[in-house]
């Protein structure tokens, strides 16, 4: 970097402070797409309450958030409009891919298949996959919280797996 | 009358029907019959005039024609009559029955689209659930996507930027005239991928125009491509939050076609977690409609009651929402001592926490004046457009499936089917609440009988390949009636499944509702249709 060290010290510590506000106070957007929905709801609820990992508010207007978790299938016909609400929200911003559809397709890919597209990767960039069918709401927990690991970390290393994976039948 | 001396009218008013009576225990059908197109309309009238209303329309491609298969049914007792109607691929016209039924509006758009057929005189025929502009008819037999995913999605960015280019200019004009206003596909009040065109003048409602296929994921051509077995998963992620009960749906339609006999003990373990599967979606739907109407509290109660009842069925079944419990010929687990005894104590618990439900909410002033006189279906309006569930008992139509043309055991039991009287907002949430408490009825009881012996038939049914024909079946969903309409050709995949899925139908009515009034009241009367999005678009 072209600036002096002193001010370079200074620049990183508050980029730091701020990525560690951005973590805490995650607002997801309001958008299930399918199943996978339902069991962001459920996390959302009273028994996992994402509140508790500041995470809670969710948004229905792409303009106030700052993570999109991606919920379920991208149907083709809806692809357009993902990238339109992913355009919408002010960066800093990330995505969640929750489930296997949103990863990869999930079960809806066969060969030559024409509704679905195989991961919503394809249209917009994303930091977290949470495999699973659906994943449960823990794991949509765990992946928050890497989310966290990641903002904070932002130029560093790789994220810490955590060392024992989510256990659970579900997932 | 009974539909077995209608065919004589039948053939008066189409003399060219080859009238069947199959065997309805098999088939689901009472009577089939096959006419020329120029007939289907006298036809349908007939229908219509001796109160049928259109249960399902389906396309069949059948290599050298096609086939549009109508199912007509009655309210209160079923009597099914399947019509077929087969025309060459050269020219694949067939007179539209949209005005005489207005369900069919729908119902034809989504045949043509899939098959590229066409319908003569369809008011509205554009596409419906595929790309507004895309061309392709992905349930003609053979047909593969060739395209390449990732261009097809650019095009549609790109068009969808270009007619935001176009719209544009007149954003932000003062205009004192009438105007549209979109309301999703990402809305906190449309559940899901649905996207409304509402037609308004001022504050009031001139028009909704649905736009679907949001969340369309092939389900019915993932069917043709997998064999029977395949298909379990799709069954529990169409209408996922009545999981179960659309297993069942899938697994009687095949066990009826096969003969396939269920235990007694799987049977009763089928109506159990199928039972508390629509109490767990009528509680879902508690949460989210009341949300909708700005209260957020009663959301967290109903998801710590619900998730009571999913840890119920995990016990069971392994999996939280998107169940794939059932097999063919009975359940993939057995259930134990403790899955009893927890679910009795569970009933006991959720008693109570309907009577606080009650308390809090029957009488509440807010959710009266929201509610009671607000989006009003009338009997006939169910008729026309095919509703049932919920939505059409509202409304005082006697039709529950259960009762009707009751699965398995439901005969065995006593529970009473809640009717309304006016068909507002508010009537359908007293028969949602009441048939929570039927439900507790319906599992107590079966908890109490619970046999002893297999889960399963034995020996386990080798090679599921169901004699060539057509089949039906329908369940009482947690929206609804959910049909299967099933062609086999003897082999061991299915040839052609239609999904005849409640909120399809019942969304269709929404237009003829909704006329005349305000935007909060559209909210109102979507939460109380309660609709599941991938269950209209499969
Ligand atoms: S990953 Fe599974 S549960 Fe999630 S949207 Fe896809 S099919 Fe549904």
């Amino acid at each position: 970097m072209a600036l002096s060290g002193k001010l370079d010290v200074l620049f990183t510590k508050i980029e730091d402070l701020l990525n560690m506000a951005r973590a805490n106070s995650l607002w997801p957007m309001t958008f299930g797409l399918h199943c996978c929905a339902i069991e962001m709801m459920s996390s959302a609820a009273s028994r996992f309450d994402l509140d508790r990992f500041g995470a809670g508010v969710f948004r229905p207007s792409p303009r106030q958030c700052d993570v999109m978790i991606v919920a379920g299938t991208v149907s083709r016909k809806m692809a357009p409009k993902i990238k339109m609400l992913w355009d919408q929200m002010p960066a800093p911003k990330y995505c969640i891919a929750l489930g296997g559809c949103a990863s990869a397709g999930g079960p809806f890919v066969y060969p030559g298949q024409y509704a679905i597209v195989e991961g919503v990767d394809k249209i917009v960039p994303v930091d977290i996959y949470i495999p699973g069918c659906p994943p449960r709401p823990e794991a949509l927990v765990n992946g928050i919280l890497m989310l966290q690991d990641k903002i904070r970390n932002k130029n560093k290393a790789p994220i810490k797996l955590p060392e024992e994976p989510a256990k659970g039948k579900g997932a | 009358m009974t539909v077995a001396n209608f065919s004589s009218q039948i053939s008066e008013c189409a003399p060219s029907a080859q009238i069947e009576t199959p065997d309805f225990s098999k088939t689901g059908h009472h009577l089939t019959v096959t006419v020329n197109r120029d007939q289907i309309a006298a036809l349908t009238q007939k229908f219509f005039d001796e109160q049928f209303f259109l249960e399902s329309l389906s396309g069949v491609d059948l290599i050298e024609n096609f086939q549009v298969t109508y199912h007509f049914n009655r309210f209160k007792k079923t009597e099914r009559v399947m019509v077929r109607v087969q025309v060459t691929k050269e020219d694949p016209v067939v007179p539209t029955v949209s005005h005489i039924f207005p369900s069919a509006n729908w119902f034809e758009r989504e045949a043509a689209e899939f098959y590229g057929m066409k319908f003569k005189d369809h008011p509205n025929p554009v596409r419906l659930i595929l790309p507004e502009f895309s061309t392709y008819h992905p349930l003609v037999k053979g047909y593969k996507d060739e395209g390449d995913s990732a261009k097809e999605v650019q095009d549609l960015i790109e068009l969808e930027e270009a007619i935001q280019k176009l719209i544009s200019p007149t954003v932000g004009q003062l205009q004192t005239k009438d105007y549209f206003v979109n309301m999703g596909p990402q809305h906190p009040s449309t559940h899901g991928l649905l996207r409304l065109l509402l037609h308004m003048k001022g504050e009031r409602i001139l028009g909704v125009d649905p736009v679907l296929g949001y969340a369309h994921r092939a389900d019915e051509k993932m069917a043709e491509i997998g064999n029977y077995l395949q298909f379990w998963p799709n069954t529990g992620r169409i209408d996922y939050l009545c999981a179960m009960l659309y297993n069942w749906g899938w697994a009687n339609v095949v066990e009826k076609s096969m003969g396939i006999e269920v235990p007694e003990r799987a049977q009763h373990i089928r109506l159990i977690v199928s039972e508390l599967n629509r109490i767990a979606s009528h509680l879902l739907w508690l949460g989210t409609f009341l949300l909708d109407l700005g209260a957020f509290t009663p959301f967290l109660y109903t998801f710590a009651d619900r998730e009571k009842i999913v840890d119920l069925l995990e016990m069971a079944s392994g999996e939280r929402i998107t169940f794939v419990y059932f097999t063919f010929g009975g359940v993939l687990y057995d259930v134990d001592e403790q899955f009893v005894i927890q679910t009795r104590a569970f009933i006991k618990e959720m008693r109570d926490h309907l009577k606080d439900y009650h308390k809090l909410l029957t009488k509440n002033v807010i959710l009266l004046k929201r509610t009671k006189d607000v989006g009003i279906i009338s009997k006939e309006v169910a008729r026309l457009y095919g509703a049932t569930g919920p939505v059409a008992r509202a409304s005082g139509v006697d039709y529950d499936i259960r009762k009707a043309e009751p699965l398995s055991i439901y005969t065995q039991f006593e529970f009473d089917v809640p009717l309304g009287e006016n068909g507002d907002c508010y009537d359908r949430y007293t028969v949602r609440m009441e048939e929570m408490e039927q439900s507790l009825r319906l599992v107590e009881q079966a908890l109490d009988k619970l046999p002893e012996g297999a889960f399963q038939c034995k020996p386990a049914p080798k090679r599921i390949k169901p004699e060539a024909g057509e089949y039906y079946q329908a369940i009482e969903g947690g929206r609804g009636e959910f049909g299967i309409y099933l062609v086999s050709d003897g082999k061991d995949k299915p040839y052609r499944v239609k999904l005849r899925t409640p909120c399809f139908s019942n969304l269709s009515l929404l237009s003829e509702v909704s006329k005349g009034l305000t935007m909060p009241d559209m909210v109102a009367i979507l939460g109380s249709l309660d609709l599941v999005i991938p269950d209209i678009d499969r």
